[in-house]
């Protein structure tokens, strides 16, 4: 277990919570029970990362797609580019499932890697909703488009 | 015509202008400027004189098509940075004003989320995928190059 991961997320987990608007509060449960979940199916066997990882694989494609929905509908440009990272994620199980040699290093790797830049990006985001309440006194959490 | 209308307009018409642009009412505005709301309706109506037209939004849309036509790295739509416009004025060529479809997805440029529809959103996770992991492609092909290239220097030397 990766203490300083989890430290981070913690910490970004609370600050989103406390600082956060509608979508940033939404941003970091999600977050925060995806990698849960996440440790939890890979201490379920062991010799992790050494086969494609099902179970982690289906918890990214979940995650993916809840983001995908929250850039689509939140009234901020941070989820965008947070779906994009976990989108990469995605696509490093299909490397591991076509590259069958891939050592298992470079599978976690190239899995986990997104994790802190998606962390920073959520927490910049509430920053950004913090600095535009300050200015405005208001910030719209979802998008209305006209019909 | 137009452009002599916008020319004679005060600074202090334009910034309220922008603030219009940016959908804010006089109350909003008031505390940006440190003044009372009656007084940015005097600097509105005031404008909406000089420009001709009876409506503030017309307005703001006025001034606002006619400030895209300055190069975007020398002017920023959000009010604060509206000091450095009266600095430095620009020389510029009118070109016909160039409707962009495609906004990119920062809070720069004073674009707004909302101005991407849902789909071009989704449209841009997955442009933002593609160039990361090219990039990364890209990244991981140079250090094996660069590793084959120390290897083979090794084996000259030895």
């Amino acid at each position: 277990m990766n203490y300083f991961f989890v430290g981070l997320l913690i910490i970004c987990t609370v600050y989103g919570l406390a600082a956060g608007g509608a979508p940033e509060r939404i941003a970091v449960v999600t977050y925060a029970a995806s990698s849960h979940a996440t440790y939890l199916a890979l201490e379920s066997h062991s010799g992790p990362w050494h086969s494609l990882e099902v179970g982690v694989f289906i918890i990214d494609i979940i995650t993916f797609v809840a983001f995908a929905l929250l850039a689509m509908r939140a009234d901020r440009f941070w989820p965008i580019w947070v779906s994009a990272l976990l989108g990469l994620g995605a696509l490093g199980h299909l490397g591991r499932w076509l590259a069958l040699d891939m050592i298992p290093w470079a599978y976690a790797v190239v899995l986990t890697i997104w994790s802190y830049p998606i962390l920073a990006i959520i927490a910049l985001g509430t920053f950004n909703h913090q600095r535009r309440l300050a200015r405005f006194r208001d910030d719209k959490s979802w998008s209305s488009f006209a019909p | 015509m137009d452009l002599d209308r916008i020319a004679r307009l005060t600074e202090q018409q334009r910034v309220c202008l922008r603030y219009v642009y940016a959908h804010m009412t006089s109350k909003e505005i008031a505390p940006h400027l440190g003044i009372e709301p009656g007084s940015v309706d005097q600097h509105i109506k005031a404008a909406m004189r000089v420009l001709g037209v009876g409506d503030r939004r017309a307005a703001a849309r006025m001034l606002a098509e006619h400030e895209s036509l300055v190069p975007l790295h020398a002017f920023d739509r959000s009010p604060a940075r509206s000091a450095s416009m009266r600095e430095d004025p620009i020389e510029f060529e009118p070109t016909p004003p160039r409707l962009r479809r495609w906004r990119v997805p920062l809070p720069t440029w004073g674009t707004r989320p909302s101005e991407l529809s849902p789909w071009q959103r989704l449209a841009w996770v997955f442009a933002i995928m593609m160039a990361f992991a090219f990039a990364f492609g890209v990244f991981l092909a140079g250090i094996e190059a660069l590793s084959r290239m120390g290897r083979a220097i090794a084996r000259g030397l030895l």
